[in-house]
C-alpha cells in the first residue's frame, strides 16, 4: 500500500456531530418562516384533468399554493429533459409532485394539501421492466422523442438508453467452450435510506434566493434552481448545513426549486422537512431494480471463452442521472476478467416507478452479485475451486479490457490473494459455514474542482473549497493534503465548504471524487503557497530557495535546522503585505483511450480513469431450517492506490461492507400491482443494525495509481459497497448447494432455493 | 404526521374509565400501538381516556389458583416477575422479547391484548398458558378466556364500554416455552409458537399465522393422544391461514411453525 505521512487527528465537524451540537437543515428557524408540504399524485400513472386549489388557498394560515402554473413552462433533466417541477398534464409515478403549500404550521400545510382537488384519469401502469421493453407496450412518455437531451441517447419504445459493449467473436468463443452456463438474476429495488430525511429551507432577498438544503451536490442543486426558475446562477446561493448521510440518494437537484417557488409566492421563508415515507417515495434517486441474464463459455481448464449478457434496468418514470447506468452495468457484467469475446446489451426501461438514480456505486452491487454468482456456478460446473478459477482469469498488468483500455499496473490479483489469507480460506469449517469470494472493479471519476487557501496572520490557514462533506472525508483528507505539502499539521487548517457563494464549482459528494479531484485542487493551491513560503524564507535566511524545506511548522535550511524561521512569522509578515492567498484547480486526469467502435449508446463509462480493484471474502453461517444467514466475517481488500487518510479509508470500507450485508440479506423495496411501493417505511424496509454487522478485516494493496488523484490516490467511497453481496451469496451456495437468484437473499428466498 | 385534534381525559378510577369508554373514548394504556396508529392517521379517535392514573390496574399478585396481573402492568415488570416465571415461564419470556427496552417500559399486557394485533406475542402465550381476562363494563365485571377474546385483526369480543382490568394466569408447574422468528431484535414477530405442557396435557398456540392468535388444535391432539412430536408437527399447520406478505410466503410460514414448535417443545420439556 502506498500512503502519505499519517497520524490521526480530530475532524473539524466531529465534536458537533457526536455531541448533538451540529445543526442540520431541519434545525434551521428563520423569522417569519412558513412550513412547506407537497401534494403528491398518489397514483402511478394518469392524466390530470383538473387541479383546483381554491379551498386550500382559503384555509386560514395558508400563505401560498404553487402548481405548474406558477413556475416556468419547461422541462429539465441531466441526460434527457423529461421532467417538470410540478406535474402539468401527466403523472408518471406515485411521488410526482402536483402542488406545494406554504403555511404557518406543517399541520395546516398538510391539511391544505389534502384540500387541493385533483382529478386524474387512469392510464395503463408500466409496472414490469421486461414488459416495458416489449414491442407495443404503452409509452411512459408518449412524446419523448421531442424532448431535449444532453447526450446522444438511443431512444426506442420505453428504452431510455440502450448501450452495448461488443468485442471479439462471441459465436466462435461459445463454439470453443467445453461448457456454456446460462443464468438469470433479479434484483429488487433498494433505497439509500440516509438517517436524515431530506430538508430544504428557502429565503428570498429581492430577486435572489438563499437555499439551505440537505444535498450532496450543492452546485448541481444551484444549477437546477437557476434553470427551472430561469435565474442567473449568482442569484441562487445553496448552503448545506451538516448533512446526515446521503449514500448517493441526495445527489442531483431535487426539491430546492419547489421550496424556492413556494417561498417566493408566500413572500416568506419556507421550510420543507420530509417524513420517512416521503424519503422513500419522492426522491428520484433509489437503487435500480434489475434483471441480469448472463451466458458464459468456459473450457474444462477454466479458461473463459465468451460471454453474452442482457441487462435491463428499471429507470422509473424519469431518467434523472441514470443515463450512464446501462453502460456501467455492462462493465460490471464483464468484471475484471480476461474475456476474449463479449456481447452485452443493456437497457434502461422507463416504468411508472419512482425514478432510479445514483446510490453508492449505481448498478454495481447488483450486476457484480449476478456476475460473481455466475462465476462460482461456472467454477462449480467444471469442478474448479472458486478462488483458483478467479486467480486464473483475473486481469493482470497491461491487459486490454473488453472496451480496449490498457490497464496500468494494479493490485487486482493481490486483492484476491490477500482476501483469501485474511479470511483463512481452506481451513476446515463446520458444515453450516462456508466462505464465498467476489471480486470487482470501479472507476475513479475525473472532474474539475477547485479550492482556495489563505493564511491567517498567526500562521493558521483556511481552505475554502467547493467540496461537500457526506462522510466522504473532505474535512479530513483536505487538511491532511495541505499540511503534507506545507510542513504543517492538519489542525492548522480550518475548512469552509458546502456554500456555493464561497467555494469554486465542484461535482459534490458523488462519484467517489472528493479526495480524488478536490484533493488535487488543494494540493495545487498548497504548492503555490509553498513556493511563496520558500521564497520568503530564502530571503530571510539568506539561503537559496532550493535549499529550504518546510518541516514542523518552520521553513529551514536543509542540513542546518538551526537556520529556520517559523511559518507563523512569515504568515504574519505576509498579512501586512503581499498576502499568502492561493487558488488551485488543475486539469482532471484524462480518460484512457478505448475502442468502442462496435458499441452503441456510449455514455463515457467504457473508459475508466484510475480503476480500482477489490475482493471481498465473506464467512457465512446458514441456518438450514429457517434460511437465516449470519455473516460472521468479511475480509475486504482494495487496490485504491495511495491511501491519503487511512482512518477515513477504513471507515469507507467498513461502511460499505455493512451496507452490502444489508443489501444482500434484508433491503428490498416491493412494488404492488398498482405500481406503488408497499414498504415505504423502516418497519417494513429492513435496515440492518450494528448487531447484524460482521467482523471486518480491511487491507489495502497495490501500487500508487497512475493518471490518478493526489499522490496516486484512487476513488474509494463507492467500491466497498459492491462485492459483499456476491461474496455472501457464494457462501450461501457453498453451504446449501442452492443458488439464490433474487436480491435481497431473504431467509424465505434462501429456504425456497434450498427446497426448490 | 400529526394526529388529528381530539379530547383527552385521564381517568383516576376504573369506574371513571368505563364511563369514558362507554361515552365513546378509546382507552389509552401504554400507547405503543395506538399512538403510532394515530400518528399515521390509521386511527383518528375523537376522544381518548388515559388509563395511566388508576393504581389498581398495575401490579402482580396471586391467590391459591391464579396469578393476577393488572392490565396496565408493563412488559418489563411481567418479564421480571418471579411469580410469573415460576408458573408460566413462557409469558415472562415473551414479555422480555417484545420490541425494544423503550417499548417494554411503556407497553402493557392489557394493551397488547386489547389491541389484538395477530403479530403480538402476548396473546398466543397467554392462550397456551390457559389465561383469562377480567373485564369491566357498564354492566359490571365478567371473565373471558384469552382464547375467546380476539376474533380477527384488531378486533375483540369486548362489548362497548368494556375495558380489560386484569389478566388471570392459572398456576402450575412450569413446563412452557415460546419460540419466535423475526428478523431483528426490535421487529414484530413473523411466526411464534407457544407451548405449555401441563398435567392436563399440551396446550399450544401460534402468533402470526392467521388474522388472530390461534390454538394449534391438531398439533395438541396428536401429542395428547400419545403421538410423536414429528407426527404432531406434520399436522401443525391444519387450520392455520397465514397471510403471504413481505415477511414471508404461506409455505414458509407454515414451515416455520414446525421449526418453532420443535424448539419450543424441546425447551418446555427441559424446564
Amino acid at each position: 500500500m502506498a500512503a502519505i505521512e499519517n497520524r490521526t487527528f480530530k475532524r473539524q465537524d466531529g465534536k458537533d456531530k457526536v455531541t448533538g451540537l451540529g445543526r442540520y437543515t431541519a434545525d434551521l428557524q428563520l423569522t417569519g418562516m412558513t412550513h412547506c408540504k407537497f401534494r403528491y399524485a398518489d397514483v402511478a400513472a394518469g392524466r390530470i384533468t383538473r387541479i383546483d386549489t381554491t379551498k386550500a388557498e382559503a384555509l386560514p394560515g395558508v400563505f401560498a399554493v404553487v402548481t405548474h402554473a406558477d413556475t416556468p413552462d419547461l422541462q429539465h433533466g441531466g441526460y434527457i429533459q423529461d421532467r417538470r417541477l410540478f406535474a402539468k398534464e401527466y403523472v408518471r409515478f406515485e411521488g410526482e409532485i402536483i402542488a406545494a403549500v406554504a403555511a404557518t404550521t406543517p399541520e395546516i400545510a398538510q391539511r391544505a394539501c389534502d384540500l387541493i382537488e385533483v382529478d386524474i384519469e387512469a392510464m395503463p401502469i408500466i409496472n414490469d421492466i421486461e414488459a416495458s421493453l416489449l414491442a407495443g407496450s404503452p409509452l411512459v412518455h408518449a412524446d419523448w422523442k421531442d424532448y431535449g437531451d444532453s447526450y446522444d441517447i438511443v431512444r426506442e419504445g420505453n428504452d431510455a438508453c440502450h448501450t452495448s459493449i461488443v468485442h471479439g467473436d462471441v459465436e466462435a468463443g461459445f463454439a470453443a467452450a467445453d461448457h456454456v452456463v446460462r443464468e438469470r438474476y433479479v434484483a429488487d429495488m433498494q433505497h439509500a435510506a440516509p438517517i436524515e430525511p431530506r430538508a430544504v429551507v428557502a429565503e428570498w432577498h429581492g430577486d435572489q434566493v438563499t437555499i439551505w438544503s440537505s444535498t450532496q451536490v450543492p452546485f448541481n442543486a444551484r444549477a437546477g434552481v437557476a434553470h427551472t426558475l430561469e435565474m442567473p446562477e449568482n442569484h441562487v446561493r445553496v448552503i448545506v448545513p451538516h448533512l446526515g448521510g446521503g449514500f448517493g440518494g441526495k445527489c442531483e437537484f431535487h426539491f430546492e426549486a419547489h421550496v424556492a417557488a413556494v417561498a417566493r409566492k408566500a413572500q416568506r421563508p419556507a421550510k420543507l422537512v420530509f417524513s420517512r415515507r416521503e424519503e422513500f417515495i419522492a426522491p428520484d434517486h433509489r437503487r435500480e431494480g434489475m434483471v441480469i441474464e448472463l451466458e458464459t463459455g468456459v473450457k474444462a481448464d477454466g479458461t473463459l471463452t465468451a460471454r453474452r449478457g442482457k441487462v435491463i434496468i428499471d429507470n422509473g418514470a424519469y431518467t434523472a442521472d441514470a443515463g450512464f447506468f446501462p453502460e456501467l452495468a455492462g462493465m460490471h457484467s464483464i468484471g475484471p476478467y480476461r474475456l476474449p469475446a463479449v456481447d452485452i446489451q443493456a437497457h434502461l426501461a422507463y416504468t411508472n416507478h419512482q425514478p432510479s438514480g445514483s446510490v453508492r456505486a449505481p448498478t454495481a452491487p447488483q450486476a457484480n452479485w449476478a456476475l460473481e454468482s455466475h462465476m462460482d456456478e461456472l467454477a462449480r460446473t467444471i469442478g474448479m475451486d472458486p478462488l483458483a478459477f478467479r486467480q486464473k482469469n483475473i486481469v493482470q498488468d497491461g491487459d486490454t479490457t473488453a472496451t480496449g483500455q490498457v490497464l496500468d499496473p494494479h493490485g487486482a490479483p493481490q486483492c484476491l490473494q490477500t482476501a483469501a489469507e485474511l479470511i483463512g480460506y481452506g481451513r476446515e469449517l463446520p458444515a453450516d459455514e462456508a466462505i464465498g469470494f467476489a471480486i470487482g472493479w470501479w472507476p475513479s471519476f475525473g472532474s474539475s474542482s477547485g479550492a482556495y487557501i489563505k493564511f491567517n496572520g498567526d500562521g493558521s490557514a483556511t481552505i475554502i473549497t467547493g467540496a461537500q462533506e457526506c462522510g466522504s472525508g473532505a474535512v479530513m483528507a483536505l487538511p491532511r493534503l495541505a499540511a503534507n505539502e506545507l510542513g504543517m499539521q492538519p489542525e492548522d487548517f480550518s475548512i469552509v465548504y458546502q456554500d456555493t457563494e464561497s467555494g469554486p464549482y465542484d461535482m459534490g459528494s458523488s462519484g467517489s471524487q472528493t479526495t480524488f479531484n478536490n484533493g488535487r485542487a488543494v494540493v495545487a493551491a498548497a504548492k503555490v503557497l509553498r513556493e511563496r513560503l520558500l521564497e520568503m524564507a530564502a530571503d530571510k535566511l539568506e539561503a537559496a530557495k532550493g535549499d529550504i524545506e518546510l518541516v514542523d511548522g518552520t521553513a529551514r535550511v536543509k542540513g542546518s535546522p538551526e537556520k529556520s524561521v517559523d511559518i507563523a512569522e512569515l504568515a504574519g509578515e505576509a498579512t501586512g503585505g503581499d498576502q499568502l492567498i492561493a487558488t488551485g484547480s488543475g486539469t482532471p486526469p484524462s480518460a484512457p483511450e478505448v475502442d468502442g467502435s462496435a458499441c452503441v449508446g456510449r455514455m463515457g463509462m467504457d473508459s475508466w480513469v484510475a480503476p480500482t480493484f477489490f475482493c471481498h471474502a465473506a464467512h457465512v453461517r446458514v441456518d438450514r431450517e429457517t434460511g437465516v444467514v449470519r455473516v460472521i466475517k468479511v475480509a475486504a481488500v482494495h487496490d485504491s492506490g495511495t491511501i491519503v487518510n487511512p482512518i477515513g479509508a477504513e471507515g469507507q470500507i467498513e461502511g460499505g461492507v455493512i451496507m452490502g450485508v444489508g443489501q444482500a440479506l434484508l433491503e428490498g423495496s416491493r412494488i404492488g400491482d398498482d405500481g406503488r411501493i408497499l414498504n415505504a417505511g423502516l418497519l417494513e424496509y429492513k435496515l440492518q443494525t450494528m448487531a447484524d454487522a460482521p467482523e471486518i478485516a480491511v487491507a489495502f494493496v497495490g501500487p500508487a495509481g497512475t493518471n490518478a488523484g493526489p499522490h496516486g490516490a484512487k476513488g474509494i467511497a463507492e467500491p466497498p459497497s459492491v462485492p459483499t453481496l456476491a461474496a455472501i451469496g457464494n457462501g450461501i451456495a457453498a453451504v446449501t448447494g442452492a443458488r439464490v437468484r433474487q436480491l435481497p437473499m431473504t431467509p424465505n428466498r434462501v429456504w425456497d432455493a434450498m427446497n426448490a | 404526521m400529526i394526529p388529528s385534534t381530539l379530547a383527552y381525559t385521564k381517568a383516576s378510577s376504573i369506574d371513571e374509565a368505563v364511563a369514558a369508554v362507554a361515552a365513546g373514548a378509546v382507552p389509552l394504556s401504554g400507547g405503543q400501538s395506538l399512538m403510532p396508529m394515530m400518528r399515521l392517521r390509521l386511527a383518528a379517535p375523537e376522544a381518548i381516556v388515559d388509563l395511566g392514573g388508576i393504581p389498581e390496574l398495575v401490579g402482580i399478585c396471586e391467590d391459591e389458583n391464579e396469578i393476577a396481573v393488572g392490565a396496565m402492568t408493563i412488559h418489563r415488570e411481567v418479564a421480571a416477575s418471579e411469580l410469573i416465571r415460576a408458573h408460566a415461564g413462557l409469558v415472562a419470556d415473551a414479555a422480555a422479547g417484545i420490541g425494544s427496552p423503550q417499548v417494554r417500559n411503556r407497553g402493557t399486557i392489557g394493551g397488547s391484548l386489547g389491541h389484538a394485533d395477530p403479530h403480538s406475542d402476548m396473546p398466543a402465550t397467554l392462550i397456551a398458558a390457559g389465561a383469562s381476562v377480567l373485564v369491566r363494563g357498564p354492566n359490571g365485571e365478567r371473565r373471558i378466556l384469552v382464547e375467546d377474546l380476539i376474533t380477527t385483526y384488531l378486533t375483540t369480543t369486548l362489548e362497548p364500554g368494556e375495558i380489560i382490568t386484569q389478566v388471570r394466569i392459572p398456576k402450575g408447574d412450569d413446563h412452557s416455552a415460546y419460540a419466535k422468528f423475526h428478523r431483528r431484535a426490535i421487529d414484530w414477530t413473523i411466526v411464534g409458537v407457544a407451548i405449555c405442557i401441563g398435567d392436563d396435557g399440551v396446550r399450544a398456540a401460534a402468533t402470526g399465522v392467521a388474522d388472530r392468535p390461534v390454538r394449534l388444535s391438531a398439533f395438541e391432539e396428536v401429542l395428547n393422544g400419545g403421538g410423536s412430536l414429528d407426527d404432531a408437527i406434520a399436522r401443525i399447520a391444519e387450520g392455520v391461514e397465514p397471510h403471504a406478505g413481505l415477511d414471508g410466503s404461506v409455505e414458509y410460514k407454515k414451515h416455520l411453525l414446525g421449526v418453532l414448535a420443535r424448539q419450543a417443545h424441546a425447551e418446555a420439556s427441559s424446564r
